[in-house]
């Protein structure tokens, strides 16, 4: 039988055998391995967490942001160089878009992105404005249609240049009227003379609301729902027409005075002739314009549609 | 006086008590062995316990991995009119501190989670992820995963 520990004297007393400490010194051994193996997966869970987005998804969304900016930079430029139709515009943010695309892909190919832009698509629309003066039409009429068989419009700016020139609540308002063959929806602008205010009134769908501001002028900006640079709650433009098309009509045109400029989303020059001082004018403009974009890299693949149309959100 | 006759020394004995050979074998043994398995035990309680810690912290990490790299997806989901593709390939570890897991998500009410589960030992942990997309229920074993986006039913999608 083994000893614990060797005998003090005789023949086996400088033999250290001893079993039962080495098995445990091995055991511990095995122990402490374990140990430096679990220690070794928590310092590589401290290093993933160090590391950020690899797949390249938050790079993606500010190149987008960016492409977003440029291409509507592009989008106005087009428009404020252009005076040849829709071909011109078209033939200009096409140019645009494609010269963002290479300059960017260029940039990105240094972090190993592919990106790519094309423009997909462009709608062909009409800028209606009136610089100054009564909001009647070419031919001097107080009532009269603005656009037909339209169905979306942007950038509807009412620039009203004097509280005293509108006509008072309920007396042959200046009108806005989107005209639907059984829906209407309607904006009229009149002052309070004894509150010292413009009342922006919208009927929608048979519930009508008013938005008042005590300034002397001011703007509306009609499809952004603002007035006078505040949120109008009351103001959605066209809200209940569920039709396709409709018309845009102004009533009443002679009871306001100011400017306004909007933008169309059909080709409605034809009801336009050569304007006169004071007229209102038609010119080609791109409604919209859609722009394919494509991102990759190693981990991500992404596609989408960015739909650029200035104006809406600009209140 | 005579000289005192040497006793026989016993082989393991300390002294001269009045105790057997075995009796001394036996109990040396006992204490001994009852000592190594405290050693032991507890060495291996230590392992265990920071293996357990490890595996919860690892699982976090993993965890908000997925969690964040499900926003990212759904912050490009949801910029631009239309997304028409998105697909995110995430490598995560396939084992953490050698035990396999599983992701889960899942969606109670309108709070979405993320749940990784680790079968040895059985340890989960759930990461709350806010995205405005929808995310579909699903269950895939850890490695790397792909979050898409399936434009038609306006959700993301997990799967290895």
């Amino acid at each position: 039988m083994a000893d614990l520990r060797p005998p003090a004297t005789g023949p086996d007393s400088r033999r250290e055998r001893a079993q039962l400490i080495l098995v445990t010194g091995f055991v511990i051994a095995v122990v402490l391995i374990a140990l430096a193996l679990v220690m070794n997966s928590a310092i590589y869970t401290e290093n993933l967490a160090t590391r950020s987005d690899s797949s390249g998804a938050t790079d993606a969304a500010a190149y987008q942001r960016t492409i977003e900016s440029a291409a509507l930079e592009a989008f106005e430029y087009a428009h404020a160089v252009n005076d040849s139709g829709y071909d011109g515009l078209n033939r200009n943010v096409t140019d645009a878009v494609a010269g963002i695309d290479a300059i960017s892909t260029r940039q990105e190919a240094t972090y190993g992105h592919v990106p790519n832009l094309s423009v997909a698509a462009t709608v062909n629309g009409t800028a209606i404005t009136d610089d100054a003066g009564v909001f009647d039409s070419q031919g001097g009429a107080d009532n009269w249609t603005v656009a037909s068989a339209i169905s979306d419009v942007r950038a509807f700016n009412v620039f009203v240049d004097d509280r005293t020139d509108l006509n008072e609540s309920g007396d042959r308002e200046f009108r806005v009227v989107a005209r639907a063959p059984t829906e209407r929806w309607y904006m009229n602008v009149s002052r309070d003379s004894s509150a010292n205010e413009i009342v922006v009134g919208v009927n929608a769908t048979g519930s009508y609301d008013t938005c008042r501001r005590s300034a002397p002028k001011l703007w509306i900006n009609v499809t952004a729902g603002t007035v006078d640079g505040e949120p109008c709650d009351a103001l959605t433009f066209a809200e209940g027409i569920s039709t396709s098309q409709y018309d845009l009509d102004i009533r009443n045109g002679s009871a306001v005075r100011g400017s306004y400029s909007l933008v169309v989303d059909e080709d409605v020059r034809v009801a336009y002739g050569a304007a006169a001082f004071d007229d209102p004018t038609a010119e080609a403009a791109l409604y919209n314009m859609t722009v394919d974009l494509f991102y990759r890299t190693a981990e991500l693949d992404y596609r989408s549609k960015i739909e650029i149309e200035p104006g809406d959100h600009d209140g | 006086m005579g000289r005192r006759r040497d006793r026989p020394r016993r082989t393991t004995g300390i002294g001269s008590r009045g105790q057997s050979t075995s009796l001394d074998y036996t109990l040396g043994l006992a204490i001994a062995t009852l000592l190594v398995t405290g050693l032991v035990t507890a060495a291996s309680g230590f392992v265990a316990d920071n293996r357990q810690q490890v595996v919860r912290t690892e699982l976090e990490v993993v965890g908000e991995h997925v969690a964040n790299e499900l926003v990212a997806a759904d912050r490009l989901a949801q910029s631009g009119a239309e997304t028409e593709r998105l697909s995110v390939s995430k490598p995560l570890p396939a084992r953490v501190a050698g035990t396999g897991y599983a992701v889960e998500t899942n969606t109670v009410g309108s709070t979405q989670w993320v749940n990784l589960t680790a079968s040895s030992p059985d340890i989960t942990v759930s990461i709350r992820v806010r995205t405005a997309t929808p995310i579909a229920d699903a269950a895939v074993d850890g490695g790397t995963i792909t979050i898409t986006y399936d434009p038609s039913a306006d959700r993301l999608e997990v799967s290895s």
